[in-house]
């Protein structure tokens, strides 16, 4: 049971890298290299705010989620606007490597080398549930996804602005004609996934410790989890998500040590880019 | 209502329109005819602001529209059913009439002109909940144009709506379309078809290979046989 | 009139002068170099000789192939350990140990390249993400490579003599050199234009015959060999080698030197090397910020210098890349269009057979039921309005498209499916209608590419620019220059395709269509685009192949043009065949004026 506790926790958290890389994706058919370091960035901020200033967790993570905003605005400015059409220009792909360098060593130098411990909810507490005896914090880690996965698809689907961001994905010149200000919703889609990213990041830190090396060790779980669903899809999202953390538990319990955990998903992934182009 | 002046539009090295000058007056239907590759799709396409003219400039009610983008116009009264229909299959046939009045902002306006297109399309009302995708061609031809008129334009572009169409539908849509003239809506349509849009427009102009070869009130150009020359080549 | 003025023959040879003189102080001022700095540098110099390596190696990959990628660090990782490995356990000679490094890397390169099969692009750059990410956590996790403390490899020794520094410094330095002119020969050579045609446009490399998916897993191969080697020598000079050494950050700094020298150029990834290390030596004592300033470098030279430091020197001294085969030659006053009516096995009067031909795409049915038969020596037009199927029906002959039903004859053998590639061999081949013509190279290679299959060699000769391989060369370039004379663009044989108008454009698609002496010669929309007068130039130019028996299939909407020359028309509309005949006839078909103006 604690197995399975975990392996929803963690698909929870995948997940929501997964929904973030969707979300630009969806726009702009473009895979966000920098969104490890963003889902970082989201959670140093928040640190800096709650375990140095000692301000509210609230706070810490609201100043998270409005450095995101910015950050992902800026991205999009430098490292995408000017490269025209991306289907054919893949600059982007250097570009947002290059940002996620650029990012991840000013987190460097601004915060430093120390790993430094981040707030579990709830501090910690743990109850027993079912004969497992888990954080609350992984309740709801697992409920907070579940929120947001929800909230946005409701968002899409119900509001005049999800609707004009599916729109846009689907062709942004018809979306033009309707009236609708693409460039606008695809600078939304990028803030969206920054918002996503800094509460993602404030989930995970307190498992893998906020510091600038927090991109390398969950950047290609995200991926791993947004292809497994076929990108672009929230419910894909969240499927791929799950699987990879049911399934990595599951490796756990089998005994296979963490650190091939990490091959583990970049073999799924390179076999699910290699069989299923369009993910499952 | 919409002067064209001096229209030069290049796609990379090739030009493909070549100069051309045209006007559109309030409440008349004015056709574009001409051959495949004439050029047709371009001249709306820049009209409209999808597309970037090198030289010459496009007034609008008076206002020089040249660089404007296309969701500015459609705010300004100008909208455009473009090539294809392209409606939004994963949207359901309200959610593409919704999203036809994505620039007003009153939503009593939106739910009123929503009640008068399902009033005037029968047939959108039945498939209200039906995803676009799902719809025949004639059904996404009036989806189309009925999401237009959500922002109850004064001009209404038409990128070939017979293309891939029945001919028995595309009567439909050319019927809809005087309907729609009678309502106090000015059409600037671009077709193939070019005696069918001949029957029902006021003036026209013959495209060829980028430049009006002919031009005046439609039925003097239907029968003139330089027409035929246009599309089956001199002989 | 010769194809090169004087005045640019002599500006070549002034800056080949110039570019020859200043590798040649290089290379002597890094033959001396030993004897002048300490050992420190002697061993510093030899790091940025490595980087060069691999720089060149991912200069193959990336700038020639057009693979994007980071698997960089792990292909050097996979020479370093197997070489220091069978060094050290096998006790084999160094230099065997070396090359089979050097083969495990290339063998490496075949995750990537096979995955190239079925992904593109970004998906390709996650997977070689992926790939780097599993051969470190190999690295780390088996015990016989050390695992994260690291492998120390035994004291490279030759007869019983340890190695030192100085001797280390010049075998990388004589690699170093071997890479560079592996690059050059490979690059002046088929297999270059090869490689850059792929990068450019696999379509239009198909239609000349390229088998792109075995061009692009050899051209990887080598890229990959070459990084292999490299990490074969870093494990000598190092001695110890460890996990972090062949991390991604390596991958990247290896795609900035090359970006930043000019990818796709020669001289461009070692420029890019010595740059790349040197300038941020300022940063030295900040890694963050160095790493900071690798960043920026590839955010603002993708959007601001997207051709690299050498590139944009080129852009200033292009005479450097003329055409040598073709300087000086005088203008041939009786050619004509027979010398691309090749004798072929003519089996049969009818060229084009296209039988029941029906393809469905979910649901829509782009094509039904068609039946085509294009006559020997004539010129065969299809038209029909917008959207009536004529793309699809020619993807189909083409092979670009499988049909879903019927059946494609050429000159009698069913070719029905067969990759496009092939069909530039049987005799077909094509142009069309966005012209698409190879950006990277010259107009007058453009041409040459078209005469592939005819002047073909191996790499062997092209490796060691062997006398065969100048002949195939020189016969193919005073060919494509025949060409563009008959085409009247031979001015602008050492232009690059962008500069010219969109005629000419179509003019050169044309050339390198008709160089490989085809049978039939499919033309997609030639004329689109094109002022009335240059239309009558085409007219006549159509008229004179095929007075030479090459059979034409044209697809066009300019009627004036396809009245005039056709000799027979076939009309589709909604994916069906709606009228067939001569020109008189067609017109004058009230079933065409229908489809065409409605009623």
């Amino acid at each position: 049971m604690q197995t399975v506790i975990f392996g929803l926790a963690y698909g929870a958290m995948y997940s929501l890298m997964a929904l973030a890389i969707g979300i630009v994706f969806s726009t702009t058919r473009i895979i966000n290299f920098a969104y490890a370091s963003v889902v970082m960035t989201g959670a140093m901020v928040a640190y800096w705010c709650i375990g140095v200033y000692k301000l509210p967790y609230l706070a810490g993570l609201a100043a998270g989620i409005g450095f995101n905003i910015i950050l992902c605005v800026l991205l999009y400015k430098l490292c995408v606007e000017k490269l025209g059409n991306l289907h054919v220009n893949l600059g982007w792909i250097i570009t947002l490597f290059g940002a996620a360098l650029i990012i991840d060593n000013l987190a460097l130098m601004a915060f430093g080398t120390q790993s430094n411990p981040f707030p579990f909810l709830f501090g910690g507490k743990r109850i027993d549930l079912f004969g497992a005896n888990i954080l609350l914090h992984e309740i709801f880690i697992i409920l907070i996804a579940a929120v947001i996965g929800l909230s946005y698809q409701m968002m899409c689907s119900r509001t005049k602005i999800g609707r004009a961001l599916r729109a846009v994905s689907h062709n942004p010149q018809t979306a033009q004609l309707m009236g609708i200000n693409s460039t606008f919703i695809i600078i939304l889609s990028f803030a969206l996934a920054g918002v996503v990213s800094a509460i993602a990041g404030c989930l995970i830190a307190p498992y893998t410790y906020a510091s600038y090396t927090m991109t390398a060790s969950i950047g290609l779980k995200g991926f791993a989890a947004a292809l497994i669903g076929g990108l672009g899809d929230t419910k894909g999202a969240f499927i791929g998500g799950i699987t990879l953390g049911l399934t990595e538990q599951l490796l756990t319990v089998l005994g296979v040590s963490p650190s091939l955990l990490g091959s583990f998903s970049f073999i799924i992934m390179i076999l699910v880019i290699i069989f299923l182009p369009g993910g499952s | 209502m919409l002067q064209v002046q001096d229209m030069y539009v290049s796609y990379g090295k090739t030009q493909v329109i070549h100069g051309i000058s045209f006007d559109v007056k309030p409440g008349e239907i004015v056709t574009i005819i001409g051959a495949n590759g004439a050029g047709k799709s371009t001249t709306l396409n820049t009209i409209v602001g999808l597309q970037r003219g090198s030289r010459g400039s496009i007034l609008y009610k008076g206002a020089d529209i040249t660089r404007t983008r296309p969701q500015q116009l459609v705010k300004m009264g100008m909208r455009m059913v473009p090539e294809g229909r392209q409606i939004f299959p994963a949207h359901t046939v309200e959610e593409n009439l919704l999203l036809g009045a994505h620039a007003e902002t009153d939503k009593k306006k939106i739910a009123e002109r929503l009640e008068e297109m399902y009033h005037r399309f029968p047939r959108l009302k039945e498939r209200q909940k039906q995803y676009g995708g799902t719809l025949s061609g004639g059904e996404q031809q009036m989806l189309a144009i009925a999401r237009a008129l959500m922002t109850r334009p004064d001009l209404l572009l038409l990128d070939e709506p017979s293309l891939g169409l029945a001919p028995i539908v595309v009567a439909d849509v050319f019927e809809l379309l005087t309907e729609i003239l009678k309502s106090g809506v000015t059409i600037l349509l671009v077709e193939q078809m070019a005696k069918l849009a001949l029957k029902i427009s006021d003036r026209a102009f013959v495209l060829e290979n980028g430049r009006i070869v002919l031009s005046g009130d439609s039925k003097t150009v239907q029968n003139d046989p330089k027409v035929i020359e246009a599309y089956l080549g001199s002989k | 009139m010769p194809n090169m003025s004087s005045a640019t023959e002599s500006r070549q040879n002034k800056y080949l002068g110039a570019l020859y003189t200043l590798w040649a102080a290089c290379f002597v001022l890094f033959l001396l170099a030993p004897f002048f700095v300490g050992r420190y540098y002697v061993g510093y110099i030899l790091i940025i000789f490595l980087y060069c390596i691999l720089s060149i190696g991912y200069n193959i990959a990336s700038g020639f192939c057009g693979i994007i990628h980071f698997a960089t660090a792990s292909l050097y990782a996979g020479g370093a350990y197997t070489a220091a490995i069978l060094y050290t356990e096998w006790g084999l000679p160094f230099a065997l140990s070396a090359i089979l490094g050097a083969l495990v890397a290339g063998i490496m390169s075949f995750i990537i390249s096979f995955s190239a099969y079925k992904v593109h692009g970004n998906y390709l750059v996650l997977v070689s993400f992926g790939l780097l990410e599993v051969v470190t956590q190999i690295l780390h996790g088996s015990s016989f490579t050390g695992g994260a403390a690291g492998y120390s490899m035994a004291r490279w020794t030759f007869f019983g003599e340890p190695v030192n520094m100085t001797v280390k410094y010049y075998v990388v330095f004589a690699i170093l050199v071997i890479a560079f002119i592996v690059q050059r020969n490979i690059a002046k050579s088929q297999w270059g234009r090869d490689f850059l045609a792929m990068k450019d446009n696999e379509f239009a490399a198909a239609g000349v015959g390229i088998n792109f998916r075995k061009v692009r897993i050899i051209g990887f191969f080598i890229s990959a060999v070459i990084s292999g080697l490299a990490g074969a020598m870093y494990a000598a000079y190092a001695g110890y080698i460890s996990p972090d050494s062949f991390g991604f950050p390596l991958s990247i700094l290896i795609l900035l030197m090359v970006m930043a020298g000019g990818s796709g150029t020669l001289s461009g990834p070692v420029v890019g090397a010595f740059v790349i290390s040197l300038v941020p030596e300022v940063f030295n004592d900040q890694p963050a910020l160095k790493v900071i300033f690798y960043g920026l470098m590839l955010i603002v030279i993708t959007q601001v210098m997207p051709t690299g430091i050498v590139g944009k020197i080129k852009e200033k001294f292009r005479e450097v890349d003329a055409n040598r085969h073709i300087r000086g030659v005088q203008p041939e006053t009786d050619i004509d269009f027979a010398k691309y009516a090749k004798k072929r096995d003519r089996a049969s009067e009818d060229i084009l057979v296209v039988k029941g031909l029906t393809k469905q795409y979910w649901g829509l049915t782009a094509v039904s039921d068609l039946d085509l038969t294009v006559r020997r020596g004539t010129i065969h037009a299809l038209i029909g309005p917008n959207g009536a199927g004529k793309s699809t029906l020619v993807n189909c002959i083409t092979g670009l498209v499988k049909p879903t039903r019927g059946e494609v004859w050429f000159n009698g053998e069913n070719i029905t499916g067969m990759e496009p590639y092939h069909l530039a061999k049987k005799g077909m081949t094509r142009t069309y209608q966005h012209v698409l013509l190879f950006n990277s190279m010259p107009v007058i290679d453009n041409v040459a590419a078209g005469a592939r299959l005819d002047k073909h060699y191996g790499i062997f000769h092209a490796l060691f620019q062997t006398r065969k391989k100048r002949r195939m060369d020189r016969e193919a370039y005073l060919e494509a220059h025949e060409c563009l004379q008959l085409l009247g663009i031979a001015d602008k044989a050492n232009d690059i395709p962008e500069s010219l108008s969109a005629g000419q454009q179509k003019l050169l698609e044309i050339g390198r269509a008709l160089i490989a002496k085809p049978d039939l010669l499919l033309l997609d929309e030639p004329c689109a685009g094109l002022t009335d007068s240059e239309t009558e130039q085409f007219a006549d130019l159509i008229r004179k192949i095929r007075d030479q028996g090459i059979s034409i299939l044209l697809i066009e909407h300019h009627m004036n043009l396809v009245m005039e020359v056709s000799d027979r028309i076939t009309v589709i509309d909604h994916g069906v065949k709606i009228a067939e005949g001569t020109p008189e006839q067609v017109a004058n078909d009230p079933v065409v004026r229908r489809a065409y103006l409605g009623e």
